[in-house]
């Protein structure tokens, strides 16, 4: 045994060093704050769906983090293997990969990229060919179709068709719509016009036909000219909130057309302000639009930030306020109008906020020792604050020392 | 296996000196990174607080306090674990090129022993495996003593404390020669060990064909390379994003293992059937 003292002593201290340094570190607490909601008032139940992705830095150390009604969970936490396998996804997308795990297989993992109704998932993205790299109007759109019910897939690559006038130089497929049996789908066009020498921006509907594997032109929602005067340029978008979720089934789509106006400061710097603005709205299957008047009391300012229905809820940042207006198109009235304050808030902090269903989700964006992180549940309709509370980190020990807490997104689940 | 064992501690004595240098050097070069770094920490501190008048706030406001992270990022700490890196990377080919060159061609002694020469194959790989792992245990525990040396020489008010972990976290070449958990280890190591034993292939092609041979080993490596990122390559380039990430670690466990084993099962072939002394 002695003649081998070298091979014993090696072998054994890595072992032992190696093996006792991971049942430490396995064993041993994160030093990371735990944070939690902390009610001060309204029901827990709101925020049993909430999810804050948020990060913490001390002195240069941190980690991020998802917080919720259960706790705080960091992305150290996590073992090595939930991490490759991918913990961090969006629930929806781990609800479709394990009930439709082939037909998944090969597909982006940005929800926005499919759309589900009873019977049918879709998928549609965007591609070009490889091969040759990029080129303009060389797009083609991936297609996947699944039948629920018969379990029945199509795939296909089909291409953009090109108009001859025009040269698409980019574009992104932002609607993806079954009306009467039929796909379709909107895609914003960023294109160059040769007649007129000009940059266009448009909406586009393609009707995709399954059987032939093809893609057709079907209609211009609306095409305008990006500059309109040197000082003054157009955009025009879709309104929807929803650019996180899988795609649902509706029948008019809402868009914004306005015209905006550059003030030059200086070399640096200048602000831009809405002159005139239009809302209209889009019957996907008689392919009419209807311009959505807006009242008065809607100022130019006021931003169309999502349609629930019939509702189009505008906010404006009024003195570091959030100003909600919801402004019903079927009646052509006003329904309410809210002032969130948000207490403690200062000017630097800001605040981050989140429309889902017909509830506001208003939390300031950062937070340090010394402030506050409060949370605001409020109901759009009638204004009541369903849910107030904070965010308060629980090892009091480290609250001495100057740390940043930076919400990154307010999630919620289905 | 009592052959293999006398020749793993047969190779790791022909070492030894070396090894331990480098274990000296690691040692004495650290430790002086702790003090050197503290001291002019601890100067500029001197300097604000008693020749400037600066008050003690302002002055962590301004510089921050000191924390190991000020350690790891000093060229006297990492200067040493760059050199162990090297030597072991170069003794990986000349473990076997002294027994050609030495004085005496020990080689000839080695592969006419009663036993497997594939034992004298895998007691040199198990030797520079070791000392691998013996050097990254150095490590482990070097931390918590530099640490306590931060400790003494900087007051509490001036520095920010790390556990072991957040000083291994934060400096990502300690992270991947200390990953999160064990598994991870495994996979880091393991990963290591293949690299060592596909090398070992190469060389031993150099050995039995010569000039020839080192075009066959690069072809060998090059394919070795090929058959371990296959399911990446077809991920990304043929069937685009079609595995899950869990089915790509499986398909990526097994080509990491076929090509071990492959290179063991050739070098075997080679050391038996080919070999030229």
């Amino acid at each position: 045994m002695k003649r081998y003292w070298k091979l014993i002593l090696l072998v054994s201290f890595t072992v032992l060093v190696i093996g006792a340094f991971y049942i430490q570190t396995s064993t041993a607490t994160s030093r990371l704050p735990e944070f939690a909601f902390e009610t001060v008032n309204g029901d827990e139940k709101e925020i049993e769906k909430l999810t804050l992705e948020a990060s913490f830095i001390q002195e240069g150390i941190g980690d991020s983090f998802q917080l919720n009604a259960d706790g705080t969970t960091y992305w150290s936490e996590y073992s090595y293997f939930e991490r490759i396998l991918g913990v961090n996804q969006r629930p929806k997308m781990e609800r479709l990969q394990k009930d439709y795990r082939n037909f998944m297989r090969g597909k982006s993992m940005t929800p926005y990229h499919f759309y589900e109704d009873e019977n049918l998932l879709v998928y549609v993205n965007l591609t070009w060919d490889t091969m040759n790299g990029y080129q303009p109007n060389d797009f083609e759109l991936d297609i996947g179709i699944l039948d629920k019910v018969s379990k029945e897939e199509t795939s296909f690559q089909a291409p953009i068709p090109v108009n001859k006038n025009s040269m698409i130089y980019s574009m992104d497929v932002e609607g993806i719509h079954i009306i009467d049996g039929q796909l379709k789908i909107i895609s914003r066009n960023y294109s160059y016009d040769k007649q007129s020498e000009k940059d266009i921006t448009a909406y586009q509907v393609y009707l995709v036909d399954i059987a032939a594997e093809t893609i057709q032109n079907e209609a211009i929602i609306t095409a305008k000219e990006d500059e309109d005067s040197s000082n003054q340029y157009r955009e025009v978008r879709i309104v929807n909130n929803k650019w996180e979720d899988i795609q649902q089934p509706m029948e008019q789509v809402v868009f914004e057309e306005g015209l905006i106006e550059e003030s030059v400061i200086d070399e640096w710097e200048s602000t831009y302000e809405t002159i005139d603005r239009e809302l209209f709205q889009y019957d996907l299957a008689t392919g009419e639009k209807e311009e959505i008047k807006l009242p008065k009391e809607i100022s130019n300012n006021a931003f169309p930030y999502a349609v629930n229905d019939e509702i189009i809820y505008f906010t404006e940042d009024v003195e570091g306020k959030l100003k909600l207006t919801s402004y019903n198109i079927e009646s052509e009235e006003l329904e309410a109008k809210q002032t969130i304050a948000i207490p403690d808030v200062t000017d630097e902090q800001g605040y981050m906020y989140k429309i889902h269903g017909d509830k506001v989700y208003v939390v300031p964006a950062t937070k340090n020792a010394e402030q506050d992180l409060p949370l605001h549940i409020v109901h759009l309709k009638t204004g009541d604050t369903l849910y107030e509370g904070k965010i308060t980190m629980k090892n009091p020990k480290k609250q001495d020392i100057d740390y940043n807490l930076d919400i990154h997104s307010i999630e919620l689940d289905e | 296996m009592n052959r293999y064992v006398k020749l793993v501690n047969f190779e790791l004595g022909r070492f030894m000196k070396v090894y331990i240098a480098l274990i000296g050097i690691t040692i004495i070069s650290q430790l002086a990174a702790v003090i050197v770094v503290s001291k002019s920490y601890l100067n500029n501190a001197n300097q604000a607080m008693n020749v400037d008048h600066m008050a003690i706030e302002t002055f962590i406001e301004q510089y921050g306090r000191m924390s190991f992270n000020d350690v790891t990022n000093s060229i006297f700490f990492i200067g040493p674990i760059a050199l162990c890196i090297v030597t072991l990377l170069i003794y990986s080919l000349f473990i076997w090129y002294r027994d050609w060159f030495g004085k005496n061609t020990f080689i000839y002694r080695l592969l006419m022993l009663p036993t497997a020469r594939l034992n004298v194959y895998l007691a040199k790989a198990s030797a520079i495996f070791l000392f691998v792992l013996g050097l990254v245990g150095l490590q482990i525990l070097l931390l918590p003593l530099e640490r306590m040396i931060l400790q003494w020489m900087v007051p509490i008010d001036l520095r920010w404390d790390l556990s072991i972990n957040e000083m291994i976290r934060n400096f990502d070449r300690l992270g991947i020669m200390l990953p999160y958990s064990i598994a991870e280890f495994a996979i880091h190591y393991g990963i290591g060990f293949m690299a060592v034993i596909v090398l070992f292939t190469i060389i031993m092609f150099e050995r039995c064909y010569r000039l020839k041979g080192i075009l066959l080993g690069i072809g060998y490596g090059a394919l070795a390379l090929i058959v371990f990122f296959l399911p990446v390559f077809v991920q990304e380039f043929m069937l685009y994003n079609y595995f899950y990430p869990e089915e790509l670690f499986m398909l990526m466990l097994v080509t990491g293992l076929l090509v071990t084993a492959g290179s063991i099962w050739m070098s075997n072939h080679l050391l038996t059937r080919k070999i030229r002394v």
